[in-house]
């Protein structure tokens, strides 16, 4: 089981990101307002962001360490990503979305062997039947099943999903979000994922890590933050959580 | 000065002065359109000017463009009064078609060969033609380039003929305004070129004279439109051409007097 | 007829006007071209030097153009750095200035006197009045048609899907050929047709810089300005010749990523 933890300090924009995180087996959340820095965050650890400072340890693999400039391509850095608007190939199909991965590099595989293993992975999301659809006739939740399948296909150390249900509507949000904690947990890798809502971070029984305006302002666990709310983000946050049916 | 004095005043000066503008607007100056052959430009801006002083109820307006293209404007129903040319095929064309009745010619020409100021390829005289590598004609298909024919065709029979194969193997550009043809000389780009004398005088050109007995004989017809409006203004135009201080604009251009 | 209806009615008519301003001219010259016209327009001596050296010079220049077009339009697209401003001015620059200046400027670069002149001279190569200077016209006329329609279309690729592309195992290049290049494929295409047409009537700056020349550097355009000076009909009949050529490749040009996405499409 791998463990790995980051940190980073870099001006975005208008702010400035500081912040430090961790974690291990458990799915870590980072949770906070719009423009905090959680995509920003997330796009450090793929690689997409230099900072001032930063570093990224993943497993035994220092990935990124700006004191002895060390800096791995990302190509070469086994990190899965699931960006906001699941960010599929359009050009591509299903099934050759999926396998993208496997096309060159070290994941390499020959076409039929390729096809094979794709096909196996969409029919463990349970998405066997979309395999040769093209991208754009797919709904919501049908695409972000596929970007999932085409980050885990290449089995990756860490995965990283940024926001993966807000594209859904609220009926579909409950059900996926029960199906994508199972797989998370049958994924068995670290994985850090973004998000607004508490009943995602409340099923997946995640280490949640506060940034507000580019900074950690809290770290814990559900119920850590639902006593000791740090900010009125944090407060409004966990607000549905303290209903009783938020399942 | 009471009120209604000075307003009386005002008004009256201020229709006097009307009066005197509106005067000089009801004054319509005939237009004169004229079709002008590509080389007359500098001769008859000067020429327009010169008339325009004489005639002031006249105001010329010439268009230039190669004598060929003027001629399919007159025929396609162009406006022009006058039209002069630098090759009596087309103004032949028009008195046949019609749409002139006749022509005099008013102004010569002959062809020279020009080098840039820096001589690259040392012509001293028209038989050092064949030295240059890079030469630019005239097209056939515009006076200019089928009056170099003409030459050439002299010249062979003077000269043999490797003389005229020389100079066909080393021309690199055909252009159907002679204009462009002396632009390329005076860049330096081109070796040599053979243009209208008229066109030859320029700071950054070495002019080289042909033999006469070689050379073409240049005319250029004027001729007024049979559908122009004002025939009478047109021929008195045509008729400062011929006038001596015509004459005298057209030779500081270097065109010839005709004989 | 209601408030919408009008517009519509009115819109219809308007581009309508528009179509016939473009169509109506061919048409006329089509009518006015009789069978034995085109017969002895194509037999012209002329005619066939210069469609061949219009064919070979336009489709080297548009391989050229997409060449060296194609990675500048991606920085253009993906650079943050502010010179990317100022090189799409001058980009531009080439379709605001008349095509004789260009010509005229070309001269003052490659010519013999030109700024490269002795440069060139000393490698011996002259390249003013010869098919490469048709070439560099071309490209200079028609790439920044190409490299503006390249750069919009790569724009519109998001930046996340390269990123994923990257975590996927890819390499920048990888990425950009397997995915940035493909998705952006139908408006790189319909940019290299608009390069292809404008090279295909290039007129002035070839007539400045290459000269006119037959077998040489007489394009289709120069043949049809030439064919102008003596016979009128025969200017009509290359004119139509280029713009019924034209037309097909273009239509060509156009469906390539349709055909090229249908083969990719059979049952493997």
């Amino acid at each position: 089981m791998t463990s790995w933890r980051a940190s980073v300090r870099a001006s975005v924009g208008t702010f400035l990101l500081d912040a430090a995180i961790e974690g291990s087996r458990q799915a870590v959340a980072l949770i906070g307002p719009n423009g905090s820095g959680k995509t920003t965050f997330l796009r450090f650890l793929v690689g997409a962001v230099h900072p001032e400072e930063g570093e990224f340890i993943l497993g035994n693999k220092s990935l990124v360490d700006t004191q002895k400039d060390v800096n791995v391509p990302t190509e070469q850095r086994r990190v899965g990503y699931v960006p906001q608007g699941y960010g599929l190939f359009s050009h591509l199909n299903v099934l050759d979305n999926v396998g993208y991965g496997l096309v060159g590099g070290p994941n390499r595989l020959d076409l039929s062997q390729r096809h094979l293993k794709a096909r196996q992975i969409l029919e463990n999301l349970g998405c066997a039947s979309l395999a040769g659809r093209r991208v754009a006739g797919l709904s919501g939740g049908e695409q972000q099943w596929i970007a999932l399948a085409r980050a885990l296909v290449i089995e990756p150390e860490l995965l990283l999903l940024d926001e993966p249900l807000s594209a859904l509507d609220a009926s579909k949000r409950r059900k996926t979000r029960k199906l994508l904690s199972q797989r998370l947990q049958l994924f068995g890798r670290p994985s850090i994922l973004t998000t607004h809502d508490v009943r995602d971070v409340a099923v997946l029984g995640a280490h949640i890590y506060v940034l507000e305006k580019g900074r950690i302002i809290q770290s814990g666990t559900l119920d850590h933050l639902i006593r000791k709310p740090a900010s009125d983000f944090v407060a409004e946050f966990v607000g549905p959580a303290t209903l009783e049916d938020y399942t | 000065m009471g009120l209604i004095p000075l307003v009386a005043m005002l008004s009256a000066s201020m229709l006097a002065t009307g009066c005197q503008g509106s005067r000089a607007a009801i004054e319509v100056k005939t237009e004169l359109i004229v079709y002008a052959a590509s080389s007359l430009v500098g001769a008859f801006a000067e020429l327009e000017i010169g008339f325009e002083e004489a005639n002031p109820g006249i105001d010329v307006r010439t268009t230039f463009a190669g004598s060929q293209v003027l001629r399919f404007q007159i025929e396609q129903g162009g406006p022009a009064d006058i039209f002069a040319s630098a090759n009596q095929d087309h103004m032949e064309a028009l008195v046949g078609g019609g749409q002139i009745t006749n022509s005099l010619i008013f102004a010569g020409n002959d062809l020279v060969v020009i080098v840039p100021k820096a001589n690259p390829a040392g012509i001293q005289t028209f038989a050092d033609l064949g030295q240059a590598t890079l030469i630019v004609l005239g097209s056939e298909n515009v006076p200019v380039g089928a009056y170099t024919r003409q030459l050439l065709d002299n010249a062979e029979q003077h000269f043999g003929e490797p003389f005229k194969k020389h100079v066909e193997a080393r021309t690199v550009s055909l252009e159907n305004n002679v204009r462009l043809v002396r632009t390329k000389v005076e860049m330096g780009e081109a070796d040599a070129a053979i243009v209208y004398r008229s066109e030859a005088f320029s700071p950054r050109l070495t002019m080289i004279p042909i033999p006469e007995k070689l050379n073409a004989r240049v005319r250029y017809p004027i001729g007024v439109l049979a559908r122009s409006e004002n025939p009478s203004q047109a021929r008195t135009f045509i008729d400062y051409l011929l006038s001596t201080e015509g004459v005298q604009t057209l030779s500081s251009h270097h065109f010839l007097a005709v004989q | 007829m209601n408030r919408n209806g009008f517009f519509s009615s009115l819109g219809s008519l308007l581009g309508i006007v528009l179509v016939s301003l473009l169509l109506v001219p061919l048409l006329a010259m089509l009518v006015s071209t009789s069978h034995q016209d085109i017969v002895a327009g194509i037999a012209h001596p002329m005619f066939l030097p210069a469609l061949f050296l219009s064919l070979k010079t336009t489709s080297i220049s548009l391989a050229l153009t997409c060449l060296l077009g194609t990675p500048l339009a991606w920085w253009l697209a993906s650079s943050r750095s502010k010179s990317t401003k100022i090189i799409e001015l001058v980009v531009a620059l080439p379709i605001v200035i008349p095509p004789a200046v260009l010509g005229v400027g070309l001269l003052q670069t490659f010519g013999r006197e030109g700024l490269l002149g002795s440069l060139l001279q000393n490698l011996g190569l002259s390249i003013p009045f010869t098919a490469s200077a048709v070439i560099i016209a071309q490209i200079v006329v028609s790439s920044p048609f190409f490299i503006q329609a390249a750069t919009s279309s790569f724009r519109k690729v998001e930046p996340d899907i390269l990123m994923v592309a990257r975590t996927l195992g890819s390499s920048a290049v990888s990425a950009f050929f397997r995915v940035a290049l493909p998705i952006s494929l139908p408006g790189i295409v319909a940019g290299a047709s608009l390069a292809w047409a404008r090279s295909l009537g290039e007129f002035g700056a070839t007539l400045l810089f290459a000269g006119n020349m037959k077998d040489e550097t007489q394009t289709m355009p120069l043949a049809i300005f030439s064919a102008m000076e003596s016979d009128l009909q025969l200017a009509i009949v290359f004119s139509l010749v280029l713009v019924g050529g034209g037309g097909i490749l273009l239509a060509a040009l156009r469906c390539l990523p349709l055909t090229v996405a249908l083969t990719k499409r059979r049952p493997r």
